[in-house]
């Protein structure tokens, strides 16, 4: 089940999980930093898609 | 015996490179957020830049900062320059003129050199005057409709400094360019 959870410390979790499963470091860094000047929509459309990520590279493990 | 490194097998190699495509996949999805959030950060900059009519990036940020406008009272350097010629070519052309080497029409041509610059001068003067006392009418003149702007470019600033917002805007130049 997908988490709808759009808070700065969820984002900071996937991000830290993704870099575990080997994305790029600074592209993800730079997520973080970015946060706080997206609108609610934007940081959904954001978390959506790296929960997806996720998804697809853990289905490859 | 000579080492030789284990191939990797075709079975280790398919997952990396699937993998490799989910990431490329996300993150070219991920690139319309990032253009809009440099978007962003630029149009906020460039509202702090436009405020200035001189255009200069670090009285930009001073007016963003709340700072005081600083202009330098003395000449810059290329004015000093400018000044020092048209003084110097005017002194030539009086002393040629009052010995009588320069006569008539050539005369006048080279009387009217110094006097275009002396012109120019003044008139890069004047208008450094002018911009001088319109900085504050001009912030002024922006009213309240522009203080969310300069808030906004205040606390980007302020949050993730100038140097990160340079670098910011330079990716999103370079990611301009991709689209």
């Amino acid at each position: 089940m997908t988490v709808n959870n759009t808070t700065k410390e969820y984002l900071e979790k996937l991000v830290a999980d993704l870099m575990k499963s080997g994305e790029d470091k600074e592209e993800l860094s730079m997520w973080v930093d970015l946060y706080d000047l997206l609108s609610p929509e934007e940081r959904e459309t954001l978390v959506n898609n790296l929960e997806k990520e996720l998804r697809d590279l853990e289905k490859l493990k | 015996m000579e080492f030789k490194p284990q191939e990797p097998s075709t079975e280790t190699q398919k997952p990396n490179e699937t993998r490799k495509e989910v990431m490329e996949k996300a993150q070219d999805e991920r690139l319309k957020l990032k253009f809009d959030a440099f978007k962003k950060i630029l149009d906020s900059v460039l509202h702090a830049i436009e405020l200035t009519p001189l255009g200069n990036i670090t009285m930009g940020v001073a007016v963003v900062r709340g700072k005081r406008f600083f202009i330098d009272e003395k000449l810059s350097k290329k004015d000093r320059i400018m000044y020092g010629l048209i003084i110097l070519h005017s002194s030539i052309y009086s002393t040629l003129f009052t010995y009588g080497v320069l006569k008539g029409d050539i005369g006048a041509v080279v009387l009217s050199i110094p006097i275009y610059g002396i012109t120019s001068g003044l008139t890069i003067a004047q208008k450094r005057q002018e911009v001088k006392k319109n900085i504050p009418e001009s912030v002024k003149k922006y009213g309240d409709s522009l203080n969310e702007q300069l808030m906004a470019s205040k606390k980007t600033i302020e949050e993730y400094g100038y140097e990160k917002v340079k670098e910011l805007i330079e990716k999103m130049k370079k990611e301009k360019k991709k689209r």
